[in-house]
């Protein structure tokens, strides 16, 4: 698209105006889902592991978990046969998430990612944001596509990164709001010209600076970022106070969760959450040997935190999705420093109301027929679980849109969780193309010139 | 170049467009990209205030202009003498550092010192990190607080603008998390140090001394990399070595070895592969081995020195970024048996340091700090071209950053890129003459009170821009799509106010003392664009401004107090409309351009 294109469509955009529409909510578009971002490559063999499996013991060595005493894995139960080749158990420090396995509200997938043989970090989670195995350069998110595709609800809040930053998913998707604490989520000057008596005089001489029209990031910004202030103010969140009996871990996860919990009660229309959670590159000191340490006590928080999100939100579960994931798996064998480097398969978790939980999915590989010879294999590519979701629960069908190279072979639904098909998937990776002004035609459904191409 | 090679390559012409350098000619600037409406018109005046420089400040725009008789002649000046930093006498801005107070308090301590560790010894500093001695944690992260400090003054006072610009580059292409480690808080001012000594050096020598430094190796484990019977080492740093520092992940070939595959390119009559695999990266840690620090464990000595443990490293033969023999046939290790202590390593810090890739990869980045986003090609060409021809020289930095600024391109963009939260602050407090705090012990008998600076981090660190802190190798993006989101905006919006607050930073501005109250609305506004811009706003946002100074008065007469809300006609009301309106001009979308 041009630049004049562009911009003449994104002032038909209606970006300013965005936060106020009033579409008409269509199947799926009162859910919520919940993206928990493990950033630096999680261990998912400590996180559901085969404990004692005899190729893992002796691969992992002093780190690798106890088979008895206080931090042993708490055994599962898969329910599905190709998990036979060992015990598989939750890290002894995530009790909170055995009681949601055993409970049917945690669903857990192993040996699955990104098929895709880097073991770069940042190249890892660039190619599984943007939805595109091998490709870093694409403009999109695929939460962005899937929000480019979606037919959205009303709603005043629709897309919450709870954080100092959106994530890669929603690159180039104006109607995301990054917020820490929605309850701080505004103008801070002397009092003397920002008073409500007044009507904010402030506020409107920054709302004639930013119009929205698309002139280039910085005005979609403001512009985002005024409507966002006006939206919280005329919601007046207070001082959160989760649901009684639920306690969050400290720190900016559970920051983070309690942001995204009192968005949802706000009932301001939330449709998509962000959460990260960093500090998983266990190259050193992983564990000791009685599975205390370092990443065990990170797994509680994890553990934790999401037991506190889906027991606060237990009002909401029946339209509450959590996935987790992270960028890669770690090498089976530990390194000379007690950690385990960059691996390859690794497991991810799907949460909530409408969950087919309490079994693990997918095939095991096994650990005897590995990765570069080093690493564990593949079998689920982390897009057909993220697919299923889209398509089910929030009941868009585009998934050749969102994920622009997976194709209707590569697409088998794991039935990881309930909900009628939408109809037949469209395999297309256009987007969307309607004119501005015309019958489909929805806001926040273009990429953003850059500024030095606008 | 073929497209076989194209498409090895991945990410596009990159290599190949390295191994063509030679024929590249400086010439005219292509055409100056078309501007959106909101982008003021590029000069070399505003290039080097508000992209070269972290804003104008008044002084600075007068030392320029006293430069040379035309644009270009004073912006060439202005470059040769910023490029040679020690030649600026800074010793004002020294003089505050050296004045400066900062609070620590803990248990029973509660103290206000000046900055005395900024130039510690090496011992010295590693006497705090050290875990065997009984010391608060506030004492141990002292060092690093003692270098934001400097940092900010520096930012704000210095006249060696560039060099704090580039600096801060550096620190973020070798970022380290300075706080996620007691041994690396404890010595960050020799990590500093090792920055701002080669930041206008020599690659390779900069590359290596990072490689050795407590920070680095504690940062990304080197620190513990040994070679281990039949188990690896750690690879933790050699893998972003290859990818952060030098190559770069566009030169990741990702296939695990099968060397027999990997074309070759030729420059200046050497032989390199294409690009890496993760054999290589492997094989570059193994060769890493035993590169530690004298940290006093496993019989070393205590001294944060480097050390070379000889017991730990793996005298194998390695094969590291070796070209193949022939179309596929793989080569033979390059790094043999049993070389001379530490030999393999220097061996890696020589094949990833003169790759050209490496050259490709870093002038990008550099291009794309000081010009755009989008890196103009012809400017990285040239930038490559001056990178590989001077690869040993020791200022073979300051003749690349000189060939990037001194192209065409560069005096003639402005707005391509967004300024990060800091770039505003640090550009508002300049363009202002802030005075930036000095810690108390205690305000009123309240000894919780007086440590502005702490409240000033915490205010700033809300923008996500977080000096020193930023979690993974990368370093804060460049880029404004990551940083035009809403939290961002809202943060670079407040913290102009908070940061004058007691509990935010305690910086003192006297916006009244600088503004001629007797001078209509508009002149009011022209003024302080001139200071904080230097260039003219859009016509709206002018007015918008001059309007909300008269609040219904006369434009073109001096303000007055409304009789009613807000000011019930008190003359310090009109002080802090004065205040709002300077404020809002630095809550405008153009400020948020460099």
């Amino acid at each position: 698209m041009g630049c004049s294109a562009a911009i003449a469509a994104m002032a038909a955009g209606k970006v300013g105006q965005l936060i106020f529409a009033d579409e008409a909510g269509a199947a799926g578009s009162d859910e919520i889902l919940v993206v928990v971002f493990l950033r630096g490559g999680c261990d998912g063999l400590s996180l559901l592991s085969p404990f004692d499996d005899t190729v893992y013991r002796q691969a992992r060595g002093s780190i690798a978990l106890p088979l008895s005493g206080a931090n042993a894995p708490l055994l599962i139960d898969p329910r599905n046969a190709s998990y036979s080749t060992s015990s598989f158990g939750l890290n002894g420090k995530m009790p909170h998430l055995k009681e949601l396995y055993d409970g049917g509200r945690l669903a857990l997938v192993h040996a699955c990612g990104l098929d895709d043989d880097t073991r770069s970090h940042f190249d890892a989670m660039d190619y599984i944001e943007r939805g595109t195995p091998g490709n870093k350069a694409t403009g999109s998110g695929w939460i962005t596509r899937h929000l480019q595709t979606a037919t959205l609800g009303a709603g005043l809040l629709p897309v919450v990164a709870a954080g100092t930053e959106a994530p890669a998913s929603l690159l180039n998707y104006n109607g995301a709001v990054a917020m820490s604490n929605p309850r701080n989520f505004g103008l801070s000057t002397h009092w003397r010209y920002n008073r409500k008596e007044e009507d904010y005089k402030m506020m409107q001489v920054l709302e004639g600076f930013y119009p929205g029209t698309g002139r280039n990031l910085v005005d979609v910004a403001g512009r985002r970022t005024i409507d966002t202030i006006k939206a919280i103010r005329a919601a007046n969140p207070g001082t959160y106070t989760p649901r009684a009996g639920v306690t969050y871990p400290g720190g900016s996860f559970g920051d983070a969760l309690k942001t995204v919990a009192q968005v949802v009660k706000m009932e301001q229309g939330l449709h998509i959450a962000t959460v990260d959670l960093g500090g998983w590159d266990t190259h050193e000191s992983q564990a000791n040997s009685d599975g205390s340490g370092y990443l065990p006590d990170r797994l509680g928080v994890l553990s934790q935190g999401l037991h506190a999100l889906v027991n606060d939100l237990v009002d909401y579960l029946g339209r509450l999705t959590i996935v987790v994931m992270s960028e890669f798996g770690r090498r089976l064998g530990r390194n000379a420093s007690n950690g385990t480097d960059h691996g390859h398969g690794n497991v991810m978790m799907v949460l909530g109301g409408n969950v087919n939980g309490g079994r693990v999915y997918g095939n095991w590989p096994g650990l005897q027929d590995l990765d570069q010879g080093q690493d564990l294999r593949i079998t689920t590519d982390f897009r057909v679980v993220l697919g299923e979701i889209i398509y089910r629960r929030l009941a868009n069908a585009n998934l050749g849109a969102i994920f622009p190279g997976l194709t209707a072979a590569g697409f088998t639904p794991l039935g990881l969780v309930n909900g009628a098909d939408p109809g037949p998937i469209n395999w297309s990776a256009a987007l969307r193309d309607v004119a501005p002004g015309q019958a489909g035609d929805l806001p926040n459904k273009l990429y953003l010139p850059l500024m030095t191409q606008c | 170049m073929t497209l076989t090679r194209r498409r090895l390559l991945g990410s596009g012409a990159a290599l190949a467009a390295a191994a063509t350098v030679a024929q590249t000619i400086v010439g005219e600037a292509e055409p100056a990209m078309a501007a959106c409406a909101i982008v003021p018109q590029a000069s070399p005046l505003i290039v080097a205030m508000h992209r070269l420089s972290n804003g104008p400040s008044p002084s600075d725009v007068a030392a320029f202009n006293a430069l040379g008789s035309t644009d270009d002649e004073r912006y060439e000046r202005w470059v040769e003498q910023q490029l040679n930093p020690s030649t600026i006498d800074d010793s004002a801005c020294e003089s505050r550092i050296a004045s400066t107070q900062l609070k620590i308090r803990y248990d029973s301590v509660n103290e206000v010192r000046p900055l005395q560790l900024l130039y510690a010894s090496d011992e010295q500093l590693w006497a705090r990190a050290n875990s065997g001695m009984d010391m608060a944690y506030a004492e141990r992260m002292r060092p690093y607080d003692e270098v934001r400090v400097a940092t900010w003054i520096r930012a704000v006072y210095s006249r060696r603008q560039l060099f704090e610009v580039l600096v801060d580059f550096w620190h973020n292409h070798f970022n380290v998390k300075a706080s996620s480690d007691q041994n690396i808080a404890a010595t960050w001012p020799f990590y500093d140090q090792i920055i701002r000594a080669h930041a206008l050096g020599n690659f390779r020598t900069f590359t290596r001394a990072v490689g050795r430094s407590v920070a680095m190796m504690y940062y990304l484990d080197n620190v513990s990399n040994r070679a281990a019977g039949g188990e690896g080492g750690n690879e933790n740093y050699a893998r972003e070595l290859f990818e952060l520092h030098t190559l770069g992940s566009d030169h990741y070939l990702k296939f695990y070895n099968d060397r027999g595959q990997i074309e070759t390119i030729t420059v200046g009559g050497q032989v390199y592969p294409v690009g890496y695999i993760d054999d290589d990266i492997y094989e570059a840690s193994r060769c890493l081995t035993g590169w530690t620090i004298a940290n006093g464990r496993d019989g070393r000595p205590n001294t944060g020195a480097f050390y070379y443990k000889a017991d730990w490293h793996d005298t194998y033969p390695k094969t590291v970024l070796a070209p193949r023999v022939m179309a596929g046939v793989a080569p033979a290790p390059n790094i043999p048996a049993r070389q001379p202590d530490m030999k393999d390593g220097e061996d890696v810090f020589s094949l990833v340091c003169y790759h050209p890739g490496t050259a490709r990869h870093v002038c990008t980045k550099l291009v794309r700090r000081l010009i755009a986003d989008d890196p103009p090609q012809r400017v990285v060409d040239a930038a490559v071209e001056v990178w590989l021809a001077n690869r040993e020289a020791p200022d073979q930095l300051k003749q690349v950053i000189r060939t990037i600024l001194l192209a065409p391109e560069c005096r003639a963009t402005f707005g391509a890129k967004m300024r990060r939260p800091l770039d505003v602050l640090w550009a508002y407090l300049r363009a202002t003459g802030a005075e930036l705090p000095s810690d108390v012990e205690q305000v009123g008998g309240d000894t919780s009170r007086g440590g502005y600076w702490a409240s000033l981090f915490y205010t700033a660190d809300q923008t996500g821009h977080r000096l020193f802190g930023w979690d993974t190798p990368t370093g804060h993006p460049d880029v404004a799509s990551y940083w035009a989101n809403t939290n961002g905006m809202l943060t670079r919006w407040n913290c102009i106010y908070n940061l004058t607050q007691s509990w935010g930073g305690n910086v003192q501005i006297d916006l009244i003392g600088q503004t001629n109250l007797g001078a209509s609305c508009a002149a009011i506004v022209d003024a302080w664009t001139a200071r904080l811009c230097g260039y003219a706003l859009q016509p709206s946002v002018r007015s918008a401004l001059i309007a909300f100074l008269a609040q219904g008065g006369d434009t073109n007469a001096p303000p007055q107090p409304l009789r009613g809300a807000p000011d019930w006609g008190a003359a310090e009301a009109l002080h802090d409309r004065v205040r709002a309106m300077v404020h809002l001009l630095a809550m405008t979308p153009e400020y948020s351009l460099r």
